[in-house]
């Protein structure tokens, strides 16, 4: 090494502080085009604000349908961020470094973005703050025996914990910014790096505390999208009422989720040049968690359909067999397919190296993810009890816009970031940097 | 300021503010005052204490149904709103008269309400339709209608009816069938004014049933049929549920004759309808050939000694002996089953034959109805089971031929003026009646709604509707009723009800005529309408009736148990009419009846359905919106095939598109219809169905000898169009898949149902009784719910269904409809699968063709699932086992309707909005939801609230009989049964422990309220 320690280390600020400081022509082409799909969504949303739930596609009996979709779709998405960092830093697991900012802010957006939900859903969202317990004249409470209710609390709950982790994990950066930003930007850098100048003191308590806050946010990745999969499991709609839904939800969610951050880092490292500091060892790491998850998701399939089948539950099975063979029979194999079929490629070494494998994969799992929340959500309602009641789930245009438009807020938000913040955590690059130099 | 002059200061204001707060807006627009104080405390005659948040009462007025011509009594619950700051009496609900014969359904003491049909509880969507005439109109000569005033319109009529005179041309009054004062009016009104009264028109109007009694006994009348008298019934194309007679009153007496267990139907029928598929067993027969089965068993009871009258041989003679071979052979009817038919028959104490619909009206339909009127009196059936003497008042009803004829009168000569009065002819006749139509010189069209007819006349009289007048009716001879105007806008001083008028600018036909007579020539042979009515009754029934009548009701809510005294009606006592046979006349038309069969298949069968009647109820909203019981479709065109033509034809239904129909085009004799093709089970092979109203053929047959129209219309062709449309079939599945909504009858048990395996499954061993419920309770399941019967401290409310006596005949959902206020979602809603209806009919199909009709709605499940899931606590169980459904609560996250197995919960898409004047109807004792909340059935809370109070202010508990959901209380059937669950001697308590009673979807452990007793086939 010809340069200095000193010299080296601040390259990796420049390197990654720098698509802070000049976004290309793409970047804005990008941000315009999900700013106005955003803006389409919105005014669909107020259309059928206007309208009445009419506008969508729900019906009788496929009262959810796209939004509740979506739903889990995103909270299943906001899950690896937080297994990425606050999971694998107690195991040690020094490969997260390179993804666990853009991951956590993929768990902050994609928390956003699923939250937008269930008051998109809501018949009535101007009364929807009827679900939070607020002392009131009536004296009535929200009904604590709901799933619904639960998961007011839960993903609440989870973005408070997501967010003050994934600001805590920013401020020695924030404060490496400060240094290379003047203005009103620096102004905010210096305001929200809470006077960090690393000393010894200041290190030990952020060490303490962020190991803290990642024992206290790890039993979250279980419990988020357990209370997410009662929403089902509660139930006694056939196809939802199984035991096997939380472990299910949460393999299914940070298989979703590792997916998810492939398609967003990916890009983003090639764009903004970050070879150096994501390397494919890194990507190798995440493919082989991808890989464990989704065969956890496979297994939860082969379960999910042979219960029922030699079972003596007419329901259940009507309802799997339906799922097969039925009116939707494509999107349960499409389902299938990209879930447990596709991620199989992962075993061969060589694929797991191959960037544009991954990113294919990513996209077929993403792809997958999100119909086995359609297959769950509509499927199963398409199909209950009653014979005179079965009926088809179709989407109209304002769910399908509002759809588009949830992708577009968070893909917004994520651009947003890649300016305003380290997309990678610097001070834990240096550390694993100089960690290896030691050796 | 000093402490005095503040509190003068004070003083002053708020005596000011008090003040001004008194003076009245007054605007002279309208004719309410707001500053008019009015005291209820003795509130004026008729008048009804006003709604006052919720907590409002109505009066129950008489009325008359008049939606089809059975014309059954009724009465009007009625509010007091104000619209426009005017205040108006508007009838919110219908409710059939109790204790009527005709209407007082098939209730068990203590309870004793009015029931009527589907139709009948629909046709307040006829009265506050927009689509009514409001105004006179007359047409210019562009053909555009212009509003005109009373005075000129009538000026307009005397002015032409005098041309005519003048000319020496013609004048004629054609009617629907009318009974009572109006008949007699219409008479008078003819008489004096020189003007032809023709045969009354009406496309049902069982000539052919007529004219065989007048062949048989000289009675051409329609007799009642006393089926709950007897113990075996064989209907023979009389569609009894459907349109056959008064079909509220059939539908009550088949299900007091279920009562007894012995009880058997057969129904033998050329093509399908609900009265068929109610019958304990149903025979397909080739169409036109009853005569050969009716005639086998004439000659079988006179040979075997079964009949009570000895057959004169002159007669008989003439009956050509078949053997029992060649009868199934031509009938298409097996032999078997005509042989146990005939045992049946024999062995029945009380066996009762209806002969009529469809199976009287072709070219041997004169012969079916003499063959069978014969065997009727053979077997004795007219001595006590067929009733002449309080006939159903028929006789001026003409047909087709008198219609034809009218129509060669139109084409020879030039008539006058044509008064119209509420017919459609032109959909049966179509462009030719038009045509024709123009060679009269000035055509009137009396009308409420607009029809096909209606828009070739010159001049529209509208007309008010028998709920805003005074009248009569006389459904059957010698039973009179009077009702009075229920709907009024009340215009000030409200001591002079003369001031009143009704909804629109209308008048009742009856006035209109006073009127028109008044000016014409000078005669006024009464005020109005309601003196007329007055005289005529008091001249027909004696003074002391019409004082009594005119002077019955309002009635208090909840009008059950009323005596029959207090009632407006009075039937007289008639004299027993005695039969003679005419032998004569009977030899010679036996002699020459022809065994033959015109009717080439496939064929079209032009029929009546239990929605629609005659077409009629095609332009009513409700009547599109409940599903047709038979195939659950709601809106929309489609003719129903047989199973035997779609695979003749290539026609199927698009596997996995549940909504989708090939269209086809039907071609024959003067039909030519593109529609869509239904495949249904049962129907009998080479027959298509077409609901009245769907089609109108341009030439059809009319039976010479009878004058019914000829319903079967051969086919020559059935083109697919390639293409395939949407229609809303609101069931997602003809079948039960056995999932236990319907039993399955031991015998007939699948054997994967039945044996060890099965015990083995449940762990128990199968339940007593006769039938197999696949998916019961385990007797010894934990359930995860905790046990909350101790709340249940005085009322557990509950209903019980008897699916052995409910014939699917919608009833109820039209009642629901309106009762609650539930909107009408409109077909590309019901595509959706967006239906509002609180309570359905489901109709589920066996193999062999039987349907299963189960009655679904909110099963107040003691364990709901609905209400843990709901996070707002809008679903919650109250202390009365009730499922509340607090709408202001929701918030819409719809989880309680995924949650509901038995998916009754309707959602609120959009904001429902009833177009004025429709929104007049609404009933005040509920809310109209607004868009984005939940709602369902609550077995009517709103009347279990008003009978709580009323049961309060005497300090005592809710008595059996004194309450009853809109449902129940109008099932013709009493299939309904509701009541509290904690008294042991409750109905509903006492069926729920039949050992034959059942819960649907008993296996989840949602302990449902509704307890199901199976529909039992009796085999003959």
């Amino acid at each position: 090494m010809a340069t200095k320690l000193s010299e080296r280390l601040d390259k990796i600020d420049r390197d990654i502080l720098m698509p802070m400081v000049k976004p290309g022509k793409a970047y804005w082409i990008a941000l315009g085009l999900c700013v106005f799909f955003v803006l389409v969504a919105i005014g669909a949303w107020i259309y059928q604000l206007k309208t009445g739930l009419g506008a969508a596609g729900i019906r009788h009996p496929g009262m959810w349908g796209f939004y509740i979709i979506n739903f889990v779709f995103w909270v299943g998405i906001a899950h690896s961020g937080t297994l990425i960092s606050a999971v694998l830093l107690l195991f040690r697991a020094n490969f997260r470094s390179a993804f666990n900012r853009s991951a956590e802010a993929m768990t902050i957006f994609a928390v956003m973005t699923a939250g937008l939900f269930p008051i998109i859903h809501a018949g009535r969202p101007w009364k929807i703050y009827w679900l939070f317990p607020y002392p009131t004249q009536r004296e009535i409470w929200p009904n604590f025996f709901s799933p619904l209710e639960w998961d007011v609390f839960a993903v609440s709950t989870y973005f408070t914990i997501s967010l003050i982790f994934w600001y805590l994990g920013m401020v020695p950066d924030l404060a490496i910014a400060r240094r290379f930003f003047g203005g009103v930007r620096g102004f905010f850098y210096r305001l929200f790096s809470l006077g960090w100048t690393g000393t010894v003191p200041q290190w030990m308590h952020y060490v303490r505390a962020s190991l803290f806050l990642a024992a206290f946010a790890t039993p979250l990745v279980a419990s988020v999208h357990s209370v997410v999969s009662f929403d089902f499991a509660v139930s006694i709609v056939p196809g939802w009422h199984a035991t096997i839904f939380p472990p299910f939800f949460v393999a299914g969610a940070i298989f979703s989720g590792c997916a998810m951050v492939f398609t967003l880092v990916i890009p983003m490292r090639k764009i903004f040049k970050l070879e150096e500091y994501i390397t494919i060892d890194h990507f190798e790491n995440l493919a082989k968690l991808t890989l464990f998850t989704g065969l956890i998701v496979t297994y939860a399939y082969i379960t999910e359909f042979t219960l029922p089948l030699y079972g003596e539950n007419v329901f259940e099975r009507d309802q799997f067999i339906y799922r097969a063979f039925g009116d939707y029979k494509w999107y349960s194999w499409a389902m299938i397919f990209c879930n447990s079929v596709v991620p199989l490629i992962l075993f061969i070494k060589s694929m797991r190296r191959n960037l544009l494998v991954l990113f294919v994969v990513s996209i077929f799992i993403n792809i997958g993810m999100w119909l086995e929340r359609f297959v769950i959500v509509v499927i199963s309602l398409a199909h209950e009890y009653e014979p005179y009641s079965w009926g088809l789930y179709h989407p109209s245009i304002v769910e399908i816009l509002i759809t588009i438009g949830s992708f577009a807020w968070f893909f917004m938000w994520f651009l947003l970031f890649t300016r305003a913040i380290p997309v990678v955590s610097i001070f834990e690059v240096k550390e694993e940097r100089v960690r290896e130099e030691g050796k | 300021m000093k402490r005095r002059d503040f509190i003068k200061f004070i003083g002053f204001i708020s005596g000011s503010a008090a003040l001004s707060s008194c003076t009245g807006h007054l605007n002279k627009n309208h004719y309410f005052r707001t500053d008019e104080i009015i005291p209820f405390v003795s509130p004026p005659p008729d008048r009804i204490p006003p709604d006052a948040g919720g907590g409002g009462e109505g009066l129950y007025f008489p009325t008359v149904c008049a939606e089809c011509p059975s014309g059954c009594p009724a009465l009007a619950f009625v509010r007091d709103k104000v619209y426009d700051r005017v205040h108006g009496k508007y009838p919110t609900k219908l409710e059939g008269m109790p204790n009527h014969p005709i209407t007082s359904g098939a209730f068990k003491e203590p309870f004793n309400a009015g029931v009527l049909c589907i139709r009948g509880q629909a046709s307040l969507y006829r009265i506050y339709s927009p689509e009514r005439y409001k105004n006179p109109l007359i047409k210019d000569t562009n053909g555009n209608w212009r509003e005109i005033t009373w005075r000129e319109a009538i000026d307009l009529v005397v002015d032409r009816l005098k041309e005519a005179e003048k000319k020496g041309l013609k004048s004629v009054y054609l009617s629907s069938r009318t009974t009572g004062s109006l008949s007699h009016l219409i008479d008078e009104f003819c008489r004096e004014a020189g003007i032809e009264r023709l045969p009354e028109f009406e496309p049902i109007n069982h000539s052919a049933v007529r004219k065989g009694y007048e062949v048989l006994f000289g009675i051409n009348e329609l007799p009642v049929y006393k089926v709950e008298k007897s113990d075996f019934l064989l209907t023979v194309g009389a569609d009894i549920l459907e349109s056959f007679g008064n079909p509220v009153y059939y539908q009550s007496a088949f299900a007091k004759a279920r009562d007894n267990k012995n009880f058997k139907w057969i129904h033998i029928e050329p093509h399908l309808t609900l009265t068929g598929l109610n019958a304990d067993e149903r025979f397909s027969v080739e169409p036109g050939t009853e005569h050969f089965l009716l005639s086998f068993i004439l000659r079988w009871i006179v040979e075997s000694g079964v009949a009570v009258r000895e057959v004169p041989e002159e007669i008989i003679q003439y009956v050509p002996r078949y053997s029992l071979w060649e009868v199934a052979e031509r009938t298409g009817i097996k032999a078997e089953n005509i042989d146990r038919l005939l045992a049946k028959m024999s062995r029945a104490r009380k066996p009762l034959l209806i002969v009529g619909g469809v199976s009287t009206a072709h070219d041997t339909g004169l012969d079916v109805a003499v063959l069978g009127g014969l065997i009727q009196w053979a077997m004795g059936m007219t001595d006590d089971l067929i009733d002449f003497t309080y006939s159903e008042n028929y006789e001026r009803v003409g047909n087709f031929i008198d219609l034809r004829n009218f129509m060669s009168e139109l084409s020879i000569r030039k008539i006058g003026v044509a008064f119209l009065s509420k017919v459609d002819p032109a959909s049966f006749e179509g462009k030719k009646f038009k045509n024709l139509l123009k060679n009269a010189h000035f055509v009137v069209g009396l009308y409420d709604l607009p029809n096909e007819t209606a828009q070739e006349c010159d001049l529209i009289l509208p007309l008010s509707h028998p709920i805003e007048s005074w009248g009569d009716s006389e459904p059957r001879k010698g039973m009179l009723s009077v009702y009075k105007p229920a709907l009024e806008i009340l215009i000030p001083p409200e001591s002079d009800p003369s001031n009143n008028r009704p909804l629109f600018n209308t008048l009742p036909e009856g006035d209109i005529l006073i009127t028109i007579l008044r000016r014409y020539k000078g005669k006024s042979i009464a005020k109005d309408f309601k003196e007329y009515v007055y005289k005529r009754i008091e001249r027909d029934y004696g003074k002391e009736v019409a004082d009594r009548l005119f002077n019955a009701g309002p009635y208090e809510w909840p009008a059950f148990n009323i005596p029959p005294e207090k009632l407006p009606y009075h039937i007289k006592e008639l004299p027993k009419v005695n039969l003679n046979l005419r032998t004569n006349i009977v030899r010679s038309l036996i002699r020459n009846i022809r065994y033959e069969n015109e009717i080439k298949k496939p064929a079209l069968v032009l029929a009546p359905s239990i929605r629609w009647y005659d077409g009629r109820g095609k332009n009513n909203l409700l009547l599109n919106e409940i599903p047709d019981p038979i195939t659950a479709i709601s809106y929309g065109d489609y003719m129903l095939v047989s199973e035997g033509i779609a695979k003749r034809f290539r026609i199927r239904n698009i596997p996995n598109k549940k909504l989708l129909r090939e269209e086809v085009v039907v071609s024959g004799k003067g039909v030519n219809k593109t529609t869509l093709a239904h495949i249904q089970k049962g129907l009998a092979d080479g027959i298509i169905v077409a609901y009245m109203g769907t089609i109108t053929p341009e030439k059809f047959n009319v039976d010479g000898r009878t004058g019914e129209l000829i319903p079967f219309i051969e086919i020559v062709s059935i083109k697919k169009t390639g293409k395939v449309r949407n229609i809303p079939i609101l069931s997602g599945s003809y079948s039960d898949h056995d999932r236990g909504v319907v039993p399955i009858p031991y015998k007939e048990a699948k054997k994967e149902h039945m044996g060890e395996e099965d015990m083995h499954a449940w762990g128990h061993e199968a339940p007593p009784g006769k039938f197999k419920y696949p998916y019961a309770k385990h007797p010894f399941a934990q359930l995860p719910y905790p046990d909350h019967s101790h709340v249940h401290k005085t009322y557990l409310w509950a209903m019980a269904v008897d699916l052995d006596k409910c014939v699917g005949c919608s009833a109820c959902i039209a009642a629901c409809y309106i009762e609650n206020n539930v909107p009408i979602a409109g077909p590309s809603e019901h595509l959706k699968g967006r239906e509002m209806s609180w309570i359905r009919i489901e109709p589920y199909y066996e193999e062999n063709g039987e349907v299963n009709f189960v009655l679904m709605m909110c099963q107040q499940c003691e364990n709901a699932t609905c209400e843990p899931v709901c996070p707002a606590k809008a679903t919650y169980h109250n202390d009365e086992g009730l499922n509340v459904q607090v709408w202001n609560r929701c918030v819409g996250t719809r989880y309680c309707s995924n949650n509901c197995p038995y998916k009754v919960r309707r959602f609120n898409w959009f904001d429902y909005k009833w177009e004025s004047p429709l929104d007049r109807m609404l009933n005040p004792d509920l809310a109209v939801r607004g868009k984005g909340v939940m709602e369902k059935c609550t077995f009517c809370f709103h009347r279990i609230r008003k009978a709580r109070d009323l049961a309060k202010d005497e300090h005592r508990m809710i008595k059996e009989g004194e309450l009853l959901p809109a449902c129940a209380q109008t099932c013709p059937s009493g299939a309904i049964v509701f009541g509290n669950f904690l008294d042991e001697n409750s109905q509903v308590y006492k069926m729920s422990k039949d050992k034959d009673s059942y819960r649907i979807f008993d296996l989840l452990g949602t302990e449902p309220k509704v307890y199901y007793l199976p529909k039992v086939r009796r085999r003959v």
